[in-house]
């Protein structure tokens, strides 16, 4: 089986996994005593704000890769770009997917509790990281300072994890995987959380294969051009 | 069922979906991009 295929394999064991997610979710598991149906979205709502994390902890080991003469190619750049677009997507859905919480929850859409506005600031600080990299035609100033904004970005990772620790918020701490590692849950919503976490990643690893090979051959194509040019350039003289 | 978890679902699904559907897209064009391009220059040129 060529890599290809192998891609679109892995494509679809995602689906399938987010789609028995889905089921599990929305049929399977019973409702909560307090939040009734409402706590559907908890099979959803944590385990994209956990793909967040991981695609933003991607971009930083990429970017220090890079940034380290012993590692440095420009795969790494490309790999931290990769992650960072998928990052964006998952932290976009992050923040809506609350806000449909939220509001029957809390009775409004959106309020700058800490948890929320360190969230929307983690996402216009990656989406400053990608406008950062349409600056330069650069190659090697692009990676550069491409690599030094995500790991600054990256700060505000553990204050969004923490946030709700170090600041009274209305957004509940952690309640499955806490300090004590005793998740008081029913056995059917804990796995269903848990396949959650899985099928969402595998979509994750999915798509930035995918984004990795467009901007690989994004690279092969400008490479191309610049030679291409060069020919006609020196054809003429 | 509940109106907001049916919105969350729909929108965590069309978000992926989305993206996912312009990832395939744009991953097609490029490769089929540099299939032409690779048959361009294996063509003989005129005069050879």
């Amino acid at each position: 089986m060529n890599r290809r295929r192998w891609v679109a394999v892995f494509g679809a064991f995602a689906l399938t996994t987010v789609a028995i997610t889905y089921v599990m979710g929305l049929w399977v598991t019973p409702p909560d005593v307090f939040q009734g149906n409402l706590v559907r979205l908890i099979y959803v709502h944590p385990a994209v704000a956990w793909v967040a994390y991981l695609a933003y902890g991607v971009t930083s080991l990429s970017s220090i890769a890079y940034l380290w003469k012993k590692t440095r190619n420009y795969k790494w750049d490309l790999l931290a770009a990769s992650s960072t677009e998928v990052g964006v997507v998952f932290t976009a859905l992050t923040l809506i997917t609350g806000s449909i919480w939220g509001r029957p929850t809390w009775g409004v859409w959106w309020t700058w509790d800490a948890r929320l506005t360190t969230t929307a600031l983690l996402l216009v600080l990656y989406l400053g990281y990608l406008a950062l990299r349409r600056v330069t035609e650069d190659r090697e100033q692009r990676a550069k300072r491409g690599a030094v904004a995500a790991l600054i970005a990256f700060i505000d990772v553990p204050i969004v994890h923490q946030s709700v620790v170090w600041w009274k918020t209305l957004h509940q701490s952690a309640t499955v995987f806490n300090a004590d590692l005793n998740p008081k849950i029913h056995g059917e919503m804990a796995w269903t959380l848990l396949l959650g976490f899985l099928s969402f990643t595998a979509v994750y690893l999915w798509m930035v294969i995918k984004r990795y090979e467009i901007a690989k051959a994004e690279m092969a194509a400008e490479e191309q051009g610049i030679e291409e040019a060069i020919r006609e350039r020196v054809g003429s003289l | 069922m509940n109106g907001y978890v049916e919105a969350g679902y729909a929108a965590v699904t069309a978000g992926l979906g989305s993206y996912a559907i312009w990832l395939s897209v744009k991953s097609r064009r490029l490769r089929e991009a540099f299939v032409r391009v690779k048959v361009d220059d294996e063509a003989p040129k005129q005069g050879e």
